[in-house]
């Protein structure tokens, strides 16, 4: 057991060269030719969380304490998940004349997609704190169980990666799946409305969508400033070990079939 | 013994649900037309190498040397038989392919030098020389894609050659670049096949193969055709059949003298089973097909299955959807009336929807009587919520729903809230403390 931890961290190190040249590489190309380059991480969401603040007050008239940071949670959230799931899907059929000619773990340029997306992640969460200051929430040491979410979310986003990406190997179809998927998922997430008013049976059904319970914790946190129950923590830790272990599996099964289908 | 390979195989399969698309797929079965063909890249392949050999691997267009490649470096799995192998191997398979157009020279030497397995420290030891035996000097921070082929491949080779492996396996990469660098990558190779690597040479050229190799193996449409170290032998019985188009009629015996030159290579001792195997006769086709039915794949059907029932029971279930998707009252536009005593009805899609209003008990305990045209009580109901207990506070607590279409003939709903007194005998009364009523 502990010969085989010792045999996996000895590869690990000697792939990390090669995991830290993928990441950059990633980062030249993405920003290759923008006139901003690192900064459309802050504009992007900026912009969407402006977009959106527009729409749902002006046009629907919403009215609601701390609007901004309501729809900025769900935004950061929502948009790191669709983000790291959408660029994690293609990233091994990206790479697929590296891997055919050179024997490298497979799972390397899906992680090298996330290093990237949660970069990205924490500059906006940096300013979604300042927006919270600018809302004039109180910040207290609660924000630094904010830590778990992220964490969570991280594991399930590769979680995701990782069955999208090898589904994608094997049909391609899953692309075109996957965009209507992320969009119903936005409209499950309670991104720009409350669920409040719904009858607490329903309520709870909203918890089965993992994105939401995400976003949920964000706002108890921030907004509310109550840390979340127990079971909230179990089920935001199942949801991303489920889905990590599905995909991880996945990857040990079908390793050697990849090479088939691209 | 380094590296060995037992009677390797590898199989294609072609028009399977893949490859031919959903749609094809199901006409196919339905019309039970529906096959899928199995194409043996490799069939049947065994040989073995000691440290220090060099093998040349000859054969014509398809006829498996690149999947064999492959199969050695680790990245297919044989579907039959088996690769085994001791020591680090560097593979260049398809050299110039794999490079990242969009960055520049030295950005792709950082990452391929990183794929085939160097560290850090190496590449920044070794980038200068790498740039020097390239002579690619002057293009360091050009974008990749704008070098010509020829640069493309120096680069490449040089990268791979400085590698120290225990096993290089090269992939038609000598015939790279002008006649200069040729000779410069010759002279480079054998300098390390000289420092004990054994190295594996897919090759066109038969003049290459003859002066550089020891051993030769040949393939032809998957088929090993041969494999022994009398190399001159092997290869002008392959000349013979890259000129007539035929096999020889006898195929050489094996030389089984030591190389003179190499007192390092250890000769393997002549086994009777390596004496010249001809393979049976080839068929002309490339496709050595097996004709098979098969059916979809299974995980493809349970997926097919669940996304149909999905469909279907959306689209009949309109009934049951959760109020989540129909239009909830939203208290300001959709307001009966107030009670008067914090509570709020809402009509909508002729349902009744009961609420607490904001600073309302927070202990709420509610019942509803409906009474037909003759004054009669048909059915009564009532609900304890406890604003505490909810998950959730908001501005106003859900209390109650009542879809009328469910009382027909009602004229008339009584509503309100009651408490419950203790009896003597230990019962509980229950006592209305205020009602109001509606008239459909």
């Amino acid at each position: 057991m502990i010969e085989n931890i010792h045999a996996k961290l000895q590869k690990l190190k000697q792939y990390g060269f090669l995991f830290s040249e993928l990441v950059s590489r990633d980062f030249k190309k993405k920003y290759k030719r923008t006139v901003l380059g690192m900064a459309w991480s802050v504009l992007n969401p900026l912009l969407m969380l402006l977009v959106m603040r527009l729409v749902f007050t002006q046009f629907f008239g919403h009215s609601m304490s701390h609007y901004t940071t309501y729809l900025f949670c769900g935004n950061l959230v929502y948009n790191w998940f669709s983000e790291s799931t959408n660029q994690g899907m293609t990233s091994l059929m990206d790479n697929a004349n590296i891997f055919a000619k050179v024997n490298v773990p497979k799972y390397l340029f899906l992680f090298s997609k996330n290093v990237q997306t949660i970069i990205n992640f924490g500059i906006t969460l940096c300013v979604f704190f300042i927006f919270c200051a600018l809302d004039q929430l109180p910040f207290t040491w609660k924000f630094l169980t904010l830590f778990y979410p992220i964490v969570c979310l991280l594991v399930f986003n590769i979680g995701m990666g990782l069955i999208l990406s090898a589904m994608y190997v094997f049909f391609r179809d899953i692309q075109y799946l996957w965009s209507v998927f992320t969009m119903l998922v936005m409209y499950m997430s309670a991104l720009f409305y409350s669920i409040s008013s719904f009858r607490p049976v329903i309520q709870d059904l909203f918890l089965l969508n993992p994105v939401y319970l995400y976003i949920r914790y964000f706002r108890k946190v921030v907004i509310d400033g109550v840390i979340p129950s127990g079971w909230f923590h179990l089920l935001a830790l199942a949801y991303a070990l489920i889905a990590f272990c599905i995909g991880a599996l996945i990857y040990k099964k079908k390793n050697h079939e990849f090479l088939y289908y691209i | 013994m380094i590296l060995k390979c037992e009677n390797v195989s590898i199989r294609y399969i072609t028009g399977d649900f893949k490859d031919i698309g959903l749609k094809e797929c199901i006409l196919r079965r339905l019309t039970h037309n529906y096959h899928i063909t199995e194409f043996w890249a490799d069939r049947h392949v065994s040989f073995e190498l000691q440290a220090g050999d060099m093998l040349g691997i000859i054969g014509a267009n398809g006829a498996g040397k690149s999947t064999l490649l492959k199969a050695i470096s680790g990245i297919m799995v044989p579907t039959e038989g088996n690769v085994d192998c001791t020591g680090k191997i560097s593979a260049l398979l398809e050299l110039a392919s794999g490079f990242d157009g969009d960055l520049t020279v030295r950005e792709n030497t950082y990452l391929r030098g990183a794929m085939l397995g160097y560290t850090k420290e190496f590449m920044d030891a070794t980038y200068e020389d790498i740039i020097d035996f390239s002579e690619l000097r002057d293009f360091q921070e050009r974008p990749f894609k704008q070098l010509s082929s020829g640069m493309k491949s120096r680069l490449a080779f040089s990268i791979a050659s400085l590698v120290d492996p225990e096993i290089l396996i090269l992939d038609e990469v000598l015939s790279v670049g002008d006649g200069a660098f040729k000779a410069k990558s010759q002279k480079k190779m054998r300098q390390i096949i000289s420092g004990g690597a054994t190295t594996i040479l897919v090759s066109h050229s038969l003049d290459q193969v003859y002066e550089m190799c020891n051993k030769v193996l040949w393939l032809d449409k998957g088929q090993q055709i041969t494999f022994g170290n009398n190399v001159q032998a092997i290869c002008d019985a392959y000349q013979y059949f890259l000129d007539t188009g035929r096999m020889p009629d006898e195929m050489p015996s094996q030389n089984i003298e030591p190389l003179p030159e190499d007192e390092k290579v250890v000769l393997p001792e002549p086994e009777p089973g390596e004496e010249f195997k001809v393979a049976a006769p080839v068929s002309p086709e490339i496709v050595p097909s097996a004709k098979k039915r098969r059916k979809l794949p299974k995980p493809a059907l349970i997926f097919l299955a669940a996304f149909f029932a999905l469909i279907i029971a959306i689209a009949f279930s309109e009934a049951n959807m959760p109020n989540m998707i129909k239009n909830l009252p939203s208290h300001k536009e959709d307001t009966l009336f107030n009670s008067g005593k914090g509570i709020e009805v809402c009509l909508l899609n002729n349902r009744l929807y009961f609420y607490a209003q904001e600073g309302s008990n927070i202990k709420m305990k509610f019942f509803l009587h409906f009474f037909d045209e003759k004054g009669n009580m048909t059915d009564d109901d009532f609900y304890i919520k406890d604003a505490k207990s909810e998950k959730y506070s908001s501005r106003s607590l859900y209390i109650a729903e009542v879809n009328l279409a469910d009382h027909p003939g009602c004229t008339k709903i009584e509503f309100g809230q009651f408490y419950s007194e203790a009896e003597a005998d230990g019962s509980a009364k229950y006592v209305e403390s205020w009602k109001r009523e509606y008239i459909p």
